[in-house]
Formats: structure tokens, sequence, C-alpha cells
């Protein structure tokens, strides 16, 4: 049709942009993925498999480098072993007009590469809350018709999980459990049995337990239970851009992966009402360049995405490409969590385990299912595990010699610990937008972001808390503690919406393919598509969506209509 | 070696943007390897020292002093603390030993294992004493991050294989 100089172009590599590129170059389409980050080829993970004693610190990090990542250093992860995964701060500035902590990665393979791997389906309700209590907008999608891309997505990503027959918790397609272990044994026992309503199951989890053909041939094998997964795993035993979909993509021949490449703007012809490509700066050289393409794809992350197209302005769309009606950059949400509890548990003291398991326990959402709770809106599950403490309470601990060493030597008591992740609602004033003049040294507009949580979340926080420690109380568990932190939002690294999917122009950013309503060859197709957010970790359903979206974009350039 | 120019290679090695051979910068970095980087003077490595192995003294497994614990620690202030940070804790150190180090290291080893232990047991109350509290955390550390603790007096598997369950005693002891 036209002669563009690529097929497509996927603005990011991250969990999205990645599988993005898989799909496309398997189908034969010559593909360009531009990224902002640093090249991590896999294999080349420059701390992985280091001993604590091997890094200068231990693992700590020093002050200089928390001074430059300010925000990240307060992920979880963070650390000298993973946080050059992680963005500088300082040279990455945006706005917070009200707390909104952006989580960001400086890579190639984006936050696939140091995420927490926990994968679940989202259920029928969760397409349906919209419309069933009216916040935000209905979802022109069900989940039927996301559900055969999950089954397309699951076996590639490789995903260990038990089959529950739960309809809140779909089953997918899945390679062997983690074992839940002795204490969580029991507990599942004595927690469902008080609770009918409650289900204690393996966590779904994008770990190798049982690597199939298609992971082999990719080289990635089996998991070793190091636990280390955020410093990249040469095993390929999680799923990462770096180690799965890049590889992928690459063996077709048919990628250009260009790195350090900063895209600031969708370009946009008026004549044919087209996307035509991008304009990007190559943040080594600081060199502008703009590249072609029959369609385009944004998998920039939720807010970078939305950052690109609110700053692609022209005469037709003076607000941002696509934008006539204000409504990209709305409905920003992110889980609210900082609810649970821990407890120790009496007893086994002669069991222990080997190996550190990368996933434990997860209890899916039991709230205002079948019965209104009355409180709050839609629900929360937690993520939880069983462990026994090591020695690092005997960095403050009280004791010396000997007796004091043979003590350290031995495992601790059991404990358990468990979080809440909830859903918050959409809510059409929470937003983000651009800085009027303020722009980061290769020239693009700063992010502003306008988000918090409301009394829906804070209600649901505390039955969180609440709910935590009636199930630890349950399960016989002593020395309770109840937590009920909260952090702004952001902080779950959950962030979705601001180019929301749904019926109609004036109400929506993207209909039901993840298409632009105005400019048909621009898809979205990260966590910035999502009209709610369910309470389940989303990573997984951001691929599903964009492996739909490809297919009907594969379509559309086939019959010539885009 | 310079704090700077040890950062500098460190952030190098570690990616922030520079090409640099990472392994061989990373190696480079690590150079300390166990030997004192000649922050702490003589006196106050001993009295470190000596602090360590009552702390984690020899048994079936090495003791602190003998896994590089002074050592760790004396590069730990010199490239890792900043320098209001690292003198406060020097002067702390004079302030637990009642003034003059070297009169500590005269002490008798009933009296040196007395003195901590009064300390060690203020931990956590109102007139805890925050360098002893700072030193007993490093030498934890220190010590149980090291080759010879993570190894020996823990358990360290850096390839475990799957995840399965076992008994305590197969074991025998906790996992770093
Ligand atoms: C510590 C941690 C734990 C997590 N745990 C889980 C979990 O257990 N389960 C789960 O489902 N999710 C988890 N997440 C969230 C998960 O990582 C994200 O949902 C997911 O990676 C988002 O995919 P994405 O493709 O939208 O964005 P990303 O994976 O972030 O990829 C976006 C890419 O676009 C690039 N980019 C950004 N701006 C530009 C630009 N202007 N030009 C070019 N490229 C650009 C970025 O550099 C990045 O590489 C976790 C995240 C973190 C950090
Ligand atoms: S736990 Fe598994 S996936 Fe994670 S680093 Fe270890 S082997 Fe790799």
């Amino acid at each position: 049709m036209s002669n563009t100089e690529y097929d497509v172009i996927v603005v990011g590599s991250g969990m999205s942009g990645a599988y993005a590129a898989k799909e496309f170059c398997e189908k034969g389409y010559k593909t360009l993925v531009l990224e902002r980050g640093e090249m991590v080829k896999h294999r080349q993970y420059k701390t992985e498999g280091k001993a604590p004693w091997q890094m200068p610190f231990r693992g700590d990090v020093p002050e200089e480098f928390k001074a430059e990542q300010h925000i990240q250093k307060e992920v979880y992860i963070y650390n000298d072993y993973t946080r050059h995964h992680l963005i500088n701060d300082k040279d990455h500035p945006y706005e917070q007009k009200r707390p909104f902590i952006w989580y960001r990665s400086a890579t190639v393979g984006g936050k696939s590469l140091i995420w927490g791997r926990q994968s679940y389906r989202w259920s029928k309700l969760d397409f349906e809350s919209n419309k069933l209590d009216g916040n935000g907008i209905d979802w022109p999608v069900r989940y039927e018709d996301i559900e055969p891309w999950y089954d397309r997505v699951e076996p590639f990503v490789g995903i260990s999980g038990s089959y529950e027959g739960l309809e809140v918790l779909p089953d997918g397609k899945f390679l062997p459990a983690l074992p839940l272990n002795v204490v969580e044994r029991d507990m599942k026992k004595k927690i469902e049995k008080t609770f009918p309503d409650r289900h204690f199951i393996p966590a779904r989890v994008a770990h190798l337990t049982q690597p199939q053909k298609q992971h082999l041939e990719l080289g990635r094998v089996q998991c070793q239970a190091r636990s280390e997964c955020p410093r990249g795993c040469s095993f390929g035993a999680y799923y990462s851009s770096n180690s799965a979909a890049l590889p992928a993509a690459e063996r077709t021949g048919n990628m250009t992966l260009v790195a350090n490449a900063q895209v600031q703007e969708v370009l946009y012809d008026h004549a044919s009402g087209r996307a035509t490509g991008v304009a990007y700066v190559d943040m080594r050289s600081g060199e502008r360049k703009q590249v072609s393409a029959r369609t385009v794809f944004m998998c920039a992350s939720t807010l970078a995405s939305v950052q690109i197209l609110l700053n692609s302005k022209s005469e037709t769309f003076p607000e941002g490409i696509g934008n006539r009606f204000d409504v990209l950059g709305r409905y920003v949400m992110d889980h609210c969590g900082g609810g649970g509890a821990s407890g120790m548990v009496p007893g086994y003291l002669e069991d222990y385990y080997k190996g550190r398991r990368p996933g434990g326990v997860y209890i899916p959402r039991f709230r205002n299912i079948n019965s209104k709770h009355g409180k709050f809106e839609r629900g929360y599950g937690f993520q939880c595990g069983a462990s026994r403490a090591g020695w690092h309470w005997a960095k403050t601990g009280k004791g010396i010699g000997k007796a004091f060493k043979e003590k350290v030597s031995q495992p601790g008591n059991w404990y358990f610990t468990m979080w809440g992740f909830g859903e918050s609602l959409p809510r059409y004033e929470n937003r983000i937008y651009l800085h009027p003049s303020k722009k980061d040294k290769w020239g693009m507009p700063l992010l502003v972001t306008d988000v918090a949580y409301g009394e829906n979340e804070s209600a649901m926080v505390r039955d969180m808390s609440d709910t935590a420690v009636e199930m630890l109380e349950a399960a016989g568990l002593q020395n309770i503690r109840r937590f009920e932190g909260e952090a702004p939002p952001g902080g779950a690294i959950h962030e979705m919406g601001g180019a929301c999917m749904g019926h109609s122009v004036e109400t929506s950013y993207l209909n039901k393919w993840n298409q632009c309503h105005d400019v048909k060859n621009l898809f979205v197709t990260d966590g910035a598509a999502f009209s709610s957010v369910s309470c389940v970790n989303p990573s997984i359903t951001f691929m599903a969506f964009t492996a739909r979206a490809v297919d009907y974009a594969d379509q559309q350039m086939q019959q010539g209509l885009i | 070696m310079n704090r700077r120019r040890f950062l500098i290679n460190i952030s190098a090695a570690l990616g922030y943007g520079a090409l640099v051979n990472d392994a061989a910068a990373l190696d480079a970095a690590l150079a300390f390897s166990g030997k004192p980087s000649g922050f702490l003077g003589p006196d106050e490595l001993e009295f470190v020292s000596q602090v360590s192995d009552i702390i984690i003294p020899k048994s079936d497994t090495p003791s602190a002093s003998q896994a590089g614990v002074p050592a760790y620690i004396d590069f730990y202030l010199s490239e890792f603390l900043e320098s209001k940070a690292r003198n406060s804790f020097v002067e702390g150190l004079r302030e637990l030993c009642n003034e003059s180090i070297q009169e500590f290291l005269r002490l008798s080893e009933e009296h040196k294992t007395e003195l901590i232990q009064s300390l060690d047991d203020r931990l956590g109350s109102s007139d805890e004493s925050t360098v002893y509290k700072q030193l007993k955390e490093l030498i934890v550390i220190g010590y149980y991050t090291s080759q010879v603790g993570a190894t020996q007096a823990l358990r360290y598997d850096p390839v475990p294989g799957p995840y399965k369950e076992i008994k305590l005693a197969e074991v025998g002891r906790a996992w770093l």
C-alpha cells in the first residue's frame, strides 16, 4: 500500500511492546521497536549469580545513587543488584500535583525484567463492574472476547498454577503449580473451613516449573528457585521480554530494535487521517529523527504512552492526537494496597525447605461477589506466603558469643504474611497532563500527575486489614501484626487508564480493538487502554489485549483498511 | 581507593550509561576483597576486631575476624558512609570504651566480654548505645554475608534447583 520505512512501529519493549513485536514479526511484518532504555541482552545480566560477598556493600546502595533515584529507591526490589534496571529520576523528572509514585524501567525489556511475575486472569465480573455500579465507562469488551487471547499468551509466557474452577479467578493454561508448603497446607484447611467463600491457592507465577518445547527452543529452562529474578535470569526461567518475546521476534529476522530512543510524538497527516510514524530523539547523540510506518502500536507503559500521545499535537488535534473530547489522560488508576497482616505460626520446627520459592499463596477476591459488602464497591485479593525467619533478626537482636552464634545458625519460627491488592475506582478527575512549560533534557514536556484515592479505597484498605487479621486468627497464628499503610497511587506499580477503551469517541480514547477512535492505524495496548483495574496483577492481561489487537490490525492491514 | 573514582567505577560496572567492560570494572572495584582500606587506625581496627570476635567467636566455624569482618567494616566506613556519618561513628567508638581504645585493649578477656555484654543488654532500651547498635549490625551483616559466614555458619546454595520441602535435619542450619 504505502511506501513506509516499516510496516509497524512499536513504542516500548516491555511486557506489552515486546509481545506486540513478536506477534507482528511472526506474521511477517517488518517491525521497528523503539525503546528509551539501555540495551540489556538476555544472559548479560551484570549482577546475576553474584554472592553478597562479591558485591562491594553486600547489596546496600550508597547515598549518591539513592539521590539520583529518589523515587525508585523506594521500590521493594531496589538494591545494589537491581538498581541499574531502574530509571534515574533526576534525568527523568515529572511533577506530582498530588503524590504519585512512578516506578520506571531503565532498560530494554521494561518492567518485565523486574516484575513480580504474579499472573492472573481477569474474571467476567471485572469487565462488567463499571456498567454494574456506574463508576467509570463501560468496557466495550467482555471476558469471552479476551479468553482466547489468554489461551494464546499463557503457554508462551509459561505460567505455573493450579486448576481451581473459580468463577472469580478463571483458570488458564498452566504449568504445574509451585507447591504450598506444610504450614500453608494446614492454614488452607483452617481458613477455607472457617470462611467457605475464601480460597487459599498457590500463587500463579510466570515461572517455568516444567518447560515446554516452545520454551526450550528459546533456551528457557526450569526455574531453579534462586529468587534473584529482578537481576535477570539466564535460565530464562521467569518470563521477561528479554528472555522470551524479544528473542522470538529477533529470530524471524523481521525486527529492528533501537535502544536509547525516546519517542516524543506520533506523527499525523491530516489529508489521509492517519498516523504516519513517530518522532524520536537518540538520547546519546541528541539527534532528532522521524520514522514512518503503516501502523503504530503504543506500548511505552501506561503513563508514558499517554504522555507521548498528549504531546502529539497537530492542527487537527491541538490537544494530542485523537483527543478531541478531553478524554486522553483521564481515569488514571492503580491498585490500592497497604492493608494486610502477618503473624507467627507456632510449631513446625522440624520442617524446612530447599530453594527460594518465587511465589507463595494467593487468596482471590471474595468481597462484593454474591452479596454487597455495603461499605465499599468492588474487592481485593491477597498475596501471601509462609517461610521461616533467617539470620536477619540478628542485625538488631540481642546476644553475643557462642550461644548467639548458635542461635543465628538455626532458622527461626515460621511466619505468614499477607498483602492486599484492591480495585480502585475509575474517576474522571484522576488525570495526567503535560506541564505547560517544563521539559526534560531531551525536550519532552514533563508529565503532571493529578491522581488520588478516595473514600472507597480507604474503606477497602481497612477491610483488607480486618479480614487479614481475622484469617490469621482463624488459622491459629500468634503475635499478629496488622498493616494499614497508605501508599500514594503508583505504589502498587499497576498503573492503568488514561487512554481508556469505550464505546464512543466522546467518552473514550480507544474502541474495543485498542484502536484510536479517530486515527485507525494507531493502537494503544499497554495499561493505558484499561477502563478499570480489577484487583489482580495486570500484566498478563496487557499481553492478552496486545495479542488480540495485533491480530485485528493484521486483518485490517491485509484487507487494506489501515 | 579514591571514593569518587570507586563509585564511578562501580556505577559504570552496574550499567549507568558508560560503555565500560563491566566484568573488568566490577572486579577492579572489588579489589578491596578483604584487605583493610586503611581508614581505621591500627588500634581502632584491633578494637573492632576484638569486639567482632566477642560477638561472633570461633566455634566449630570461624570467628568474625577470621571471616574478614574488620576489613569489611573499615571498607564500609571509608567508601560507603558519608563523611559526617563516618566521623560520628569513629567518635562513637571511643565513647564505647570509656574514652580510650588503648585502655580497652589492655583489659582482660573477661572484662572486655562483660563490657560488651552490658552494651548488648541495653539494646532496645531507652539508654541503648547507638554506636554499639550500629557496630553490631555491621558485624552481623559483615559476617553472615561473607563467604565464610554464608557457607560455613549458614548454608548457601546459589542454584538450589526446584523448590522442595525438606526436614531441617537434612541441612542442619539456616539458609543465607
Ligand atoms: C517490582 C515490580 C513488581 C511487579 N510485579 C508484578 C506482578 O507480580 N504481576 C504483574 O502483572 N505486574 C507486576 N508489575 C507490573 C508490571 O511490571 C507492569 O505492569 C508491566 O511491565 C507493564 O508493561 P508495559 O509494557 O505497559 O510497560 P513496561 O514493561 O514498563 O515497558 C514500557 C517500555 O517502554 C519504554 N518507554 C517509556 N517511554 C518511552 C518513550 N518515550 N520512548 C520509547 N520507549 C519508552 C520503557 O523504557 C519500557 O521499556 C511489577 C512491577 C514492578 C516494578
Ligand atoms: S527463581 Fe527461577 S526465574 Fe528467578 S532467578 Fe531463580 S531460576 Fe531464575
